[in-house]
């Protein structure tokens, strides 16, 4: 068992490694600039003025974005060991744009010092036909013309150390910091915590109420299969596997809530009151009767599928020879049920847990948008929506952190509740 | 097409099954002529036009529903099915209301039926693609079927490095010469192997492992947040961008259950006769592992549909992903949430995107019920 668990718990590192890995790949993918997002939210990007050379080189600085992407490189060897030196965006596009095409890095940056001599300014780099723009400008034009260009380079690799950028980012996770919210220039992480609870509150009232509820309407199923209200509750059960939580969502919320059109009041209108100054968990109390109708929505959702899962496992025991032997011994069919396929078909009711919670994660994240509650999902949207990137991959990485750990519990109990696995092997 | 029915009957289908399909089916292919705001047919004086928006013909035929999806009527906005509407006679009646600009709902939804079914079905064929190859791959050779001598273990090390190079850095020229070497390469060190005597060390290719810590990093990010993130990373919204993306979270669940079949088959007698009287690998798997996992493929791509259906409606429901000029059932949807009095907005749409989910889901469920019965017989009574 020991060795089993920390066998387990060592294959953790290499998945969580590549996730991260990943979410660093594609944080420097994104499209929008981290050092314009900042200096936007401090005011010294208004819209009308150029961003000063001077403001953009210190917060890219400041932001560690002159470090090397990643412990090494290897790339073809016209690239420069690191690239995020240069600190200006046009020429680092530029630069990038020409390394592609196969020109040497000595080439471009004499090209580069010829244009500060000139003084002329690098947003020239940035027009669509560069040749046309230059050719206002003589005495680099050449220079540029010049520049000649290889299809091919031998490979280079480079190593930098622990001084880089995924090396700081990764770091921060065990420091507590995650960076900076770009929008309003707060920690991260506190951010996450703050949501985090409303996601919770909302995910666990839901886990816990369809299991015990599931459970026990599955295991009513199969008590009673013949009779008429069973028959018609699986009907209704597999209507609401089926249903959009979304949609339910919204029906409820144009017909229940009581606008104009609803039929009649049953619950309170949507979003939520804040209550400033006072703790997430005070007013997530205070709010409960809110967030009624969303726990509304993703419970008939979960119950439907638990039921469902539960009763169809615990036929497949039913159908097994044992069973049989049961039965004719003279045990009733209840006892049957309660002695020996239950604990059997509880076996694949674990496995179901570990898809449970990242599930539920997902299916609140709708809800939350739809009913305004400032939770995980609906702060990772924002965040994306509004470019601000190291909250959204600070939400990716306790996901999927929880996510792969939900996994590795549910392998235990696996364990635990099915004699036939041996850990020793 | 007899014979496609025929098939679907066998599958254990149900007569509302086939019908559903059917109809769905239809609106998709006729979708356009049967909602269109001009003439489907049309005589003037310059002569005959197909489809076309000609004002006053000599002689036309209309569709049986005289709206586009982006048509607008700016007489009736947001008017619901039962209230009083500004239109001519019967035949301009919108049936199931407007929306807050005077869209047609009946015509934005049968419209809406073509891109429910391309991204439903494209999707998911394409997740089941390279699910099913990575299945196959995984649930066949494990992680001792490929076997490479250990003295040529440089030349697979090597490749590797200057493959995952070339994708990086190297022109598309490039990177067809380099993986046709591999392949060649590959092909050589087979054939190589046959004669290869029995006591020569190699070490096994760990392919089911990689797949399967594959999977997990996949699963282990949640595959709404890497839609929200590569959709603005692809840049302008379109379609096919949510169907690649689509088709990339939802490869491991394919995987998964395939893979389990597979192993299932592996662990036959029949196999391990099969590979001993000397039958190729390619054979075994056309021969036997193949035929063996029709049903569960079906199976799959039945609830795959459905879930593709159901990530993108919540996609175009949130406003992302879809162009703003594409109509999409979770796009009216959208709607609905800006203007909770139009009760119409919500259902309609919804009921769509509901019944085609369900649909999948019980068919599905029909086919998975069927090959477990079959299974049961097969074995014979226990």
């Amino acid at each position: 068992m020991k060795r089993y668990l920390i066998n387990r718990l060592l294959l953790i590192i290499p998945t969580l490694f590549i996730v991260s890995v990943v979410g660093f790949y594609l944080s420097k993918q994104v499209p929008q600039d981290p050092v314009v997002s900042l200096l936007t939210m401090r005011g010294m990007n208004t819209g009308d003025v150029e961003i000063k050379a001077e403001d953009y080189a210190q917060v890219y600085l400041e932001l560690h974005l002159d470090l090397p992407n990643f412990y090494f490189g290897i790339q073809p060897s016209n690239y420069p060991a690191n690239l995020n030196k240069v600190d200006n965006a046009y020429l680092k596009k530029f630069f990038k744009a020409g390394l592609n095409k196969g020109m040497t890095f000595e080439d471009l940056e004499a090209f580069s010092n010829s244009l500060v001599e000139n003084n002329i300014p690098f947003e020239v780099l940035a027009s669509s036909n560069l040749k046309q723009a230059l050719s206002k400008y003589p005495s680099v034009y050449e220079d540029y013309s010049s520049i000649q260009s290889r299809t091919w380079y031998w490979p280079n690799a480079h190593f930098h150390g622990f001084n880089n950028q995924y090396h700081h980012w990764v770091t921060s996770f065990f420091n507590g910091g995650f960076g900076i919210s770009l929008v309003d220039g707060k920690d991260a992480l506190p951010k996450a915590a703050k949501a985090i609870q409303w996601t919770l509150a909302i995910t666990l009232v839901d886990l816990v109420i369809s299991l015990l509820l599931g459970m026990l309407i599955g295991i009513y199923l199969v008590n009673h299969p013949e009779t008429r209200f069973s028959k018609f509750l699986s009907q209704v059960l597999y209507a609401f596997y089926s249903m959009p939580i979304f949609w339910l969502a919204t029906l409820l919320i144009v017909f229940f809530t009581g606008t104009e059109s609803g039929i009649i009041q049953l619950f309170p209108s949507i979003g939520i009151n804040i209550y400033p100054g006072e703790s997430t968990f005070s007013q997530i109390l205070k709010n409960f009767h809110k967030l009624i109708l969303p726990i509304l929505c993703l419970t008939l959702h979960s119950l439907a599928y638990i039921a469902r899962f539960m009763s169809r496992s615990i036929q497949n025991e039913m159908d097994k020879a044992y069973i049989l032997t049961a039965l004719s011994k003279g045990l009733s069919r209840s006892e049957v049920i309660k002695r020996h396929a239950l604990p059997n078909a509880m076996i694949p009711m674990v496995t179901l847990m570990g898809a449970i919670l990242p599930a539920a994660f997902t299916g609140s994240l709708v809800l939350e948008i739809l009913f305004n509650i400032p939770g995980f999902g609906r702060l990772l949207f924002s965040s994306i929506n509004l470019a601000d990137w190291n909250v959204a991959f600070c939400i990716m990485m306790i996901i999927a952190f929880v996510t792969v750990m939900s996994y590795l519990l549910v392998d235990v109990l696996y364990g635990i509740f099915n004699p036939k696995i041996r850990f020793d092997q | 097409m007899k014979s496609l029915i025929t098939y679907m009957q066998k599958l254990g289908l149900t007569k509302g099954q086939i019908w559903g399909l059917g109809i769905f089916l239809f609106f998709v292919v006729f979708g356009k002529i049967i909602a269109f705001d001009g003439y489907l047919v049309a005589f003037s004086d310059n002569g005959i036009s197909v489809m076309s928006a000609i004002e006053e013909p000599n002689f036309g035929i209309r569709a049986p529903i005289p709206y586009s999806a982006n048509s607008i009527d700016k007489n009736n906005r947001k008017t619901g099915p039962w209230d009083k509407q500004d239109v001519s006679n019967l035949y301009y009646r919108h049936w199931l209301g407007t929306d807050s600009i005077g869209r047609d709902i009946l015509a934005g939804i049968i419209h809406g039926s073509y891109l429910a079914f391309l991204i439903g079905f494209v999707a998911s064929l394409l997740a089941l693609m390279i699910g099913s190859l990575m299945a196959y791959l995984s649930g066949y050779f494990g992680n001792t079927g490929i076997r490479i001598p250990i003295r040529f273990l440089w030349i697979g090390v090597l490749l590797i490095l200057v493959n995952t190079y070339f994708l990086f850095y190297g022109n598309v020229r490039q990177i067809v010469i380099i993986i046709s070497i591999t392949v060649m390469t590959a092909y050589f060190l087979h054939k190589r192997k046959l004669k290869l005597k029995v006591s020569t060390p190699t070490w096994g290719f760990p392919l089911d492992i990689i797949v399967l810590r594959l999977i997990e990093v996949f699963k282990s990010i949640p595959a709404l947040f890497l839609i929200l993130v590569l959709l603005p990373i692809l840049g302008k919204p379109s379609y096919w961008n949510v169907i690649w993306i689509i088709a990339l979270t939802r490869w491991p669940t394919i995987t998964r259950h395939l893979r389990a079949e597979i192993l299932n088959v592996r662990k036959e007698n029949f196999i391990t006769a099969a590979q001993s009287s000397g039958l190729s690998d390619s054979r075994i798997f056309v021969k036997y592992i193949l035929p063996l996992s029709i049903s569960p493929l079906i199976i799959v791509t039945a609830f795959g549909i459905s879930s593709a259906v159901l990530l993108e409606s919540t996609l175009s429901f949130l406003g992302i992903g879809v162009p703003v000029d594409v109509v999409t059932w979770g796009g009216i949807l959208k709607e609905a949430r800006l203007h909770l009095n139009a009760w119409w907005l919500a259902l309609f749409p919804g009921l769509c995107i509901y019944g085609l989910i369900y649909l999948f889901n019980s068919i599905g469920d029909r086919i998975n019920d069927y090959v477990l019965k079959s299974n049961r017989q097969y074995e014979g009574p226990v």
